[in-house]
C-alpha cells in the first residue's frame, strides 16, 4: 500500500516535472531579444517587446496606464523639446497585476528616472477578472513562451505591426468633444467605478516598493479626458497619491495651461488625445520634467543619434497621415506602396541594431 | 470561478483532491460539500442560501411522503384483503401527492420567478397598459445553476414519490447532490442513484482516476480554447451586426455558432465529467456524437442528453399516461383510429415538453420559437414515419442504405443549424431577418472578399484544424474504437505523449492571453 | 406472452424481441413507440399503465414487460 503511494507520488512528480522542463527549456528560446524579430510579435505584446528591445540604460522617463497614456504621451515630441528619451509601456485595458509586470520588465535593463503613471486604470477592477490575473501574470513574467504564444499566428500570416514610435502611434483623427467644457462638475455613468480598490492599492505598493528600490521616481498624473473625470474621480486620486506619498498633476484642472483645444485635440469625442493634444501635453509634462532639473539634454550625444533618425521619420510620417488615424492605417498598409515605404523602415531599425 | 479559468483547474482542484485524499473517509462528502458552496459563493455570497435552502426544502418533502407511505404500510398490515390494502393505498396516495404538488409548485415557483417574472410582467404590460395600469418589475439577482438544481430537486421528488427509491434520510447527502461543484454551472442534469452514492462514499483518489479524469478535463480545454473560443470573434460579430450581413454571411454565422456551442459546451462538459472522475464519481454523459443523428429526434437523443431525458422521465411519459390524455386516447382510437390516435397522443406530449424545452434556454420569444420549430419538426418526423416507410419499400429502397444515410444526416444537419440561427439571434425579429437575408444576395466568393477583421487567417487555421481532429475522434468513437481507452491503457511513454500534446496544443493554440478576451460559458447564464 | 409479442411486431417488425434485453437503453423501442404500445396493452390486457410504472426495467424486454402486465392484472 505504502510502496504504491510513493509510486503514485512519483509518477505525478515525474509528469509535472518533465512538463516543466519543456515549459521552461521553450521559453528560454523564445525570449524575444535573442531569437526573432520583433515584427513577428502582434496585438497587446507588441509595445512592451520594442521596450526591451531599446539600447541598454537609454530611456529617461517611462510612461504606463492605458489607452489614454498611450494616446496622450508622444516620446518623439519629449525628445524634440527637451532631449529627454521616453517610452510608453501602457496597454489598453490595462489592468493593475499586468501593469506592476510591464513596469518590471521594462526596467530590466534600464534605469528610468522617472515613471509616469496616469490613473485611470487604477479605478479598473473586477474581482473574477482581476484574480485571474494575478495567477496568471506572474507566470507569463517567468514563461516566454506562454506569453508570446499566439506568434504561430505570424508565420500563418506575416502581419504588420502598428507603427510604433517609441510606444507612440500617430493619430491624427479629429473627433471634436461637443460636451460641457466644465466637465469635472459632471456625474459620471453609474457603472463607472468611483473608488481604488485594496486590490489595486495593493498592487501599486507592489509597483512603489520596485521604484523606491531603484530610485525611479513616480508621478501619478491624469490625462485631459472629460468622458473620463470628475471631481469625484479627481478627489479620489489627491488622497489616494496623498497617501502614498507620490506626486500628482491632474491636467484636467489646467486645462488652459496645457492648452488643450477641446475641438481640435480629442480623437474621439473627448475620451482620448490625439497627435495635437499629445502634443500639448508632452509639452507640459517636458516642462515640467526640466524644472525638476535632474534629467540630462541628450540631444547632440553621439549615443542618441538613432533619436534624431526616428524624429526625422516620425516627423515624415505625420506629415504623411494627416487627417488619418492609425486604424486607417491597418487598411493603408493593404495598399503596397505604403507598406513598401515603411516596411523598408522597419527593416531598416533592424539592421541598425544589430550593428 | 468558472471551471474553465485556470483559477479552478490550477488552485481550486489540485486544493480541494489534496484536502479531500487527506482527510478520513467518513469526512470526504463534508469536504466535497465545502467545496461545493465555497465555489457558489466565489459567484454570489447571498443566493448560496437559496441553494441551501432548496435541499433541505427537498429534503423535507421527501420525507414528508415516506412518513405517510410508511403510515400507510402500518395501516395496511391490519387490513385482511387484497381490495381493503388497495383502498388504504390510495387514501394515502391522495395524502402524498399533495406532498408532491407542494414540493414540486414551490421549486418550480421559484424558477419561474427568477427566470420569467419580469418577461411575462412585461408582456403583460403590453395589454394592462391600455387600462391604465402595470405590474411592477421585479429586482431579480440571477442564482447561478438555478435551471440545473432545481430540475435535479423535482425529478428526485417525482422519483420518490413513484417509490422507485426510499426518500434521502441524510440531509448532507442530498445537499451534496444538488449542489456538486462540476455541474453546478452547466449540468449535466442527474438523477439521484446515479451519482450521489459515490459522492457520499469518499472514495480514495486512485490513479486510473485521474488520469481518465485529467484526459477528459484537457480534451474539453481543447475543445473550448482552440476552435470554440475563437469562433465566438467571428459568431458574436456577425450576429451583432446582422444587418450588414447577407447570403453566405449568415449561413457561416449559423454553421460557426453551431460549431462554437457544440465544442465549448461538450468541452464543457468534459471538464465537469473529468472533475466528477478525479473523486471517483461517474456523472452521466451529455453528448453523444449528436452529428451523425440521422433525424431532429435522434438528434435530440444525442445532444444536451440529460435534459432530454429530464424531460422524458418527467413531463412526456407522465402525461401520456395521465388520465385525461389516456381518456382522449381511448376515445380517439374508436373515432380515428390507431395512427391519427398516437399522432394526437404524442402531440398532446409533445407540446409542454418543447414549450419547456424551448423556455428553459431563456425568458424570450425566440427561446420559446425554438421550442415550438422543434415541436412541429419532430411531430411532423412521428406522423410522417409510416408514410415514410412505405414511400421506401414502394421505391425499393433499402432504408439502411449508405446513400440515405448521409442525405438523412446533411438534412438533419440543415434543420439543427437553422434552429440555432434563430436560437442565437439578439431577437426573434432578428433570427427572421437573419433567415430571409439567406436568400438575397448570396455569393459564395463574398465570404472571401469582406471578410471580417475578427479572425485572422491563423485564427480561421486553428479553427479548422482543431474541428478536424474533433470531427476525427468523433467519427472513430461512433464506429465503436474505443480512444480513451486505448490512451488510458497506452504505456506510459505514449500515454503521456498524448497528454503533453493535448496540452502544449492548448497551451500554444488556445485563444487566450493579450489580444483575448475572455470568453464567458454560454450555458451558466441558465 | 403470446398477444404481448404480436403487439410489439405490430410496432416494429424488425427487432427480435424474444432475445433482445437493450429496449429502451439501446433506442431500440423509442418514445412513441411506447405511447403505441400502451395504449395497446392498456386495451389488450385491460390495465392501468400510471407514470410509477414507466421505468427502463419494466420495458427493456419482453419478458420484463409481461411480468409488469401480471403485476398490474393481480391489482
Amino acid at each position: 500500500m505504502h510502496s504504491d503511494l510513493k509510486k503514485n507520488i512519483i509518477k505525478l512528480a515525474a509528469f509535472g516535472g518533465l512538463l516543466l522542463v519543456i515549459l521552461v527549456i521553450a521559453s528560454a528560446i523564445m525570449t524575444p531579444e535573442k531569437w526573432f524579430d520583433e515584427n513577428l510579435i502582434q496585438d497587446r505584446n507588441s509595445r512592451s517587446v520594442q521596450m526591451m528591445e531599446q539600447p541598454e540604460y537609454t530611456i529617461d522617463v517611462m510612461n504606463i496606464g492605458d489607452s489614454l497614456s498611450t494616446a496622450g504621451f508622444t516620446p518623439m515630441e519629449l525628445w524634440r523639446q527637451q532631449g529627454f528619451t521616453s517610452f510608453n509601456i501602457g496597454a489598453d485595458g490595462l489592468r493593475m497585476a499586468e501593469s506592476y509586470y510591464a513596469v518590471v520588465e521594462a526596467c530590466d535593463k534600464q534605469a528610468p528616472k522617472y515613471l509616469l503613471i496616469e490613473s485611470l486604470y487604477l479605478f479598473r477592477f473586477a474581482l473574477g477578472q482581476d484574480m485571474q490575473m494575478s495567477l496568471s501574470q506572474p507566470i507569463y513574467h517567468r514563461s516566454a513562451f506562454l506569453k508570446y504564444h499566439n506568434i504561430w499566428k505570424s508565420l500563418v500570416e506575416p502581419k504588420g505591426v502598428m507603427i510604433y514610435h517609441r510606444g507612440y502611434t500617430v493619430n491624427e483623427n479629429v473627433g471634436e468633444y461637443e460636451g460641457d467644457f466644465g466637465y469635472l462638475d459632471l456625474d459620471l455613468d453609474k457603472n463607472n467605478r468611483m473608488t481604488i480598490s485594496a486590490y489595486n492599492s495593493f498592487y501599486f505598493d507592489m509597483i512603489k516598493k520596485f521604484c523606491d528600490e531603484r530610485g525611479i521616481k513616480i508621478i501619478l498624473y491624469s490625462m485631459p479626458s472629460a468622458l473620463n473625470y470628475n471631481w469625484e474621480r479627481v478627489g479620489k486620486i489627491e488622497e489616494f497619491a496623498k497617501e502614498k506619498r507620490v506626486e500628482y498633476i491632474d491636467l484636467n484642472q489646467i486645462i488652459d495651461q496645457v492648452g488643450i483645444d477641446w475641438e481640435q485635440d480629442t480623437n474621439d469625442n473627448g475620451d482620448h488625445m490625439n497627435l495635437f493634444g499629445a502634443v500639448k501635453v508632452t509639452g507640459y509634462l517636458g516642462n515640467h520634467l526640466k524644472e525638476k532639473a535632474d534629467l540630462v539634454d541628450h540631444r547632440g550625444d553621439p549615443a542618441y543619434s538613432d533619436w534624431d533618425a526616428e524624429l526625422i521619420e516620425y516627423d515624415q510620417l505625420v506629415e504623411d497621415m494627416e487627417g488619418m488615424s492609425f486604424q486607417d492605417i491597418w487598411n493603408i498598409r493593404k495598399d503596397k506602396e505604403w507598406d513598401e515605404k515603411y516596411k523598408k523602415q522597419d527593416s531598416q531599425k533592424n539592421t541598425e541594431k544589430t550593428e | 470561478m468558472a471551471i474553465h479559468t485556470n483559477l479552478y483547474l490550477l488552485v481550486f482542484l489540485p486544493v480541494v483532491l489534496i484536502i479531500y485524499q487527506l482527510v478520513p473517509r467518513k469526512a470526504r462528502w463534508g469536504v466535497l460539500l465545502a467545496a461545493s458552496y465555497a465555489l457558489y459563493i466565489s459567484f454570489s455570497k447571498y443566493l448560496v442560501l437559496l441553494l441551501m435552502a432548496t435541499a433541505a426544502f427537498t429534503y423535507g418533502i421527501g420525507r414528508w411522503m415516506d412518513r405517510i407511505g410508511n403510515e400507510c404500510s402500518e395501516k395496511q398490515k391490519e387490513c385482511t384483503d387484497r381490495k381493503q390494502k388497495s383502498e388504504v393505498k390510495k387514501a394515502f396516495q391522495k395524502k402524498r401527492v399533495v406532498a408532491l404538488r407542494v414540493g414540486v409548485l414551490v421549486l418550480l415557483g421559484i424558477l419561474f420567478y427568477v427566470n420569467y417574472y419580469n418577461f411575462v410582467a412585461q408582456n403583460v404590460n403590453i395589454f394592462l397598459g391600455k387600462l391604465g395600469t402595470q405590474l411592477p418589475m421585479a429586482r431579480v439577482m440571477f442564482p447561478m445553476g438555478i435551471s440545473f438544481y432545481t430540475l435535479e430537486a423535482v425529478g428526485y421528488l417525482a422519483d420518490v414519490y413513484w417509490e422507485r427509491y426510499p426518500a434521502e434520510k441524510h440531509l448532507g447527502k442530498l445537499a451534496l447532490f444538488l449542489s456538486f461543484f462540476p455541474q453546478i454551472m452547466e449540468g449535466p442534469i442527474a438523477r439521484y442513484p446515479d451519482t450521489s452514492d459515490a459522492l457520499f462514499a469518499g472514495e480514495p483518489v486512485k490513479m486510473e482516476n485521474l488520469n481518465e479524469g485529467f484526459l477528459r478535463i484537457i480534451w474539453g480545454l481543447f475543445k473550448k480554447m482552440v476552435v470554440s473560443d475563437r469562433l465566438s470573434y467571428l459568431t458574436t460579430h456577425l450576429f451583432t451586426n446582422y444587418k450588414e450581413y447577407h447570403g453566405s454571411f449568415i449561413i457561416l454565422a449559423a454553421i460557426a455558432y453551431t460549431i462554437q456551442l457544440y465544442l465549448e459546451f461538450s468541452g464543457s462538459i468534459d471538464i465537469v465529467i473529468g472533475s466528477g472522475k478525479l473523486f471517483g464519481v461517474t456523472i452521466p454523459e451529455n453528448f453523444n456524437q449528436p452529428f451523425s443523428a440521422q433525424s431532429a429526434a435522434e438528434f435530440w437523443r444525442r445532444w444536451h442528453m440529460s435534459l432530454g431525458t429530464w424531460f422524458k422521465n418527467y413531463v412526456f411519459y407522465p402525461i401520456t399516461v395521465s388520465p385525461m390524455v389516456k381518456n382522449w386516447n381511448k376515445k380517439a382510437r374508436k373515432k380515428y383510429g390507431k395512427y391519427w390516435s398516437m399522432v394526437g397522443t404524442s402531440a398532446m406530449a409533445l407540446f409542454p415538453v418543447w414549450v419547456a424545452t424551448g423556455v428553459w434556454h431563456g425568458a424570450g420569444w425566440k427561446y420559446l420559437f425554438y421550442g415550438m420549430y422543434y415541436f412541429v419538426i419532430l411531430l411532423f418526423g412521428v406522423a410522417m414515419e409510416p408514410i415514410k416507410e412505405k414511400n421506401l419499400q414502394k421505391l425499393g429502397i433499402d432504408k439502411d442504405a449508405k446513400w440515405l444515410k448521409v442525405v438523412r444526416i446533411l438534412k438533419t444537419w440543415v434543420i439543427i443549424f437553422t434552429g440555432e440561427l434563430f436560437f442565437n439571434a439578439l431577437n426573434l425579429r432578428a433570427g427572421f431577418a437573419m433567415f430571409f437575408s439567406i436568400f438575397g444576395n448570396f455569393h459564395i466568393s463574398s465570404i472571401w472578399k469582406y471578410w471580417p477583421d475578427v479572425l485572422t487567417k491563423g485564427d480561421v487555421v486553428a479553427v479548422c484544424a482543431g474541428s478536424v481532429i474533433v470531427w476525427i475522434v468523433g467519427f472513430l468513437k461512433e464506429s465503436g474504437v474505443d480512444i480513451r481507452g486505448k490512451i488510458l491503457n497506452a504505456k506510459t511513454p505514449y500515454k503521456w505523449g498524448v497528454y503533453y500534446a493535448i496540452i502544449f496544443a492548448i497551451l500554444i493554440f488556445g485563444a487566450y492571453g493579450t489580444g483575448y478576451q475572455p470568453v464567458d460559458l454560454i450555458y451558466a447564464g441558465f | 406472452m403470446e398477444e404481448l409479442l404480436e403487439i410489439l411486431q405490430d410496432i416494429d417488425d424488425s427487432v427480435d424481441y424474444e432475445n433482445e434485453t437493450a429496449l429502451i437503453d439501446d433506442h431500440i423501442l423509442d418514445s412513441f413507440g411506447i405511447i403505441t404500445l400502451i395504449s395497446e396493452i392498456e386495451e389488450h390486457f385491460d390495465i392501468e399503465v400510471d407514470a410509477a410504472e414507466m421505468t427502463p426495467e419494466n420495458f427493456n424486454s419482453a419478458a420484463a414487460m409481461w411480468e409488469m402486465i401480471q403485476r398490474l392484472q393481480e391489482n
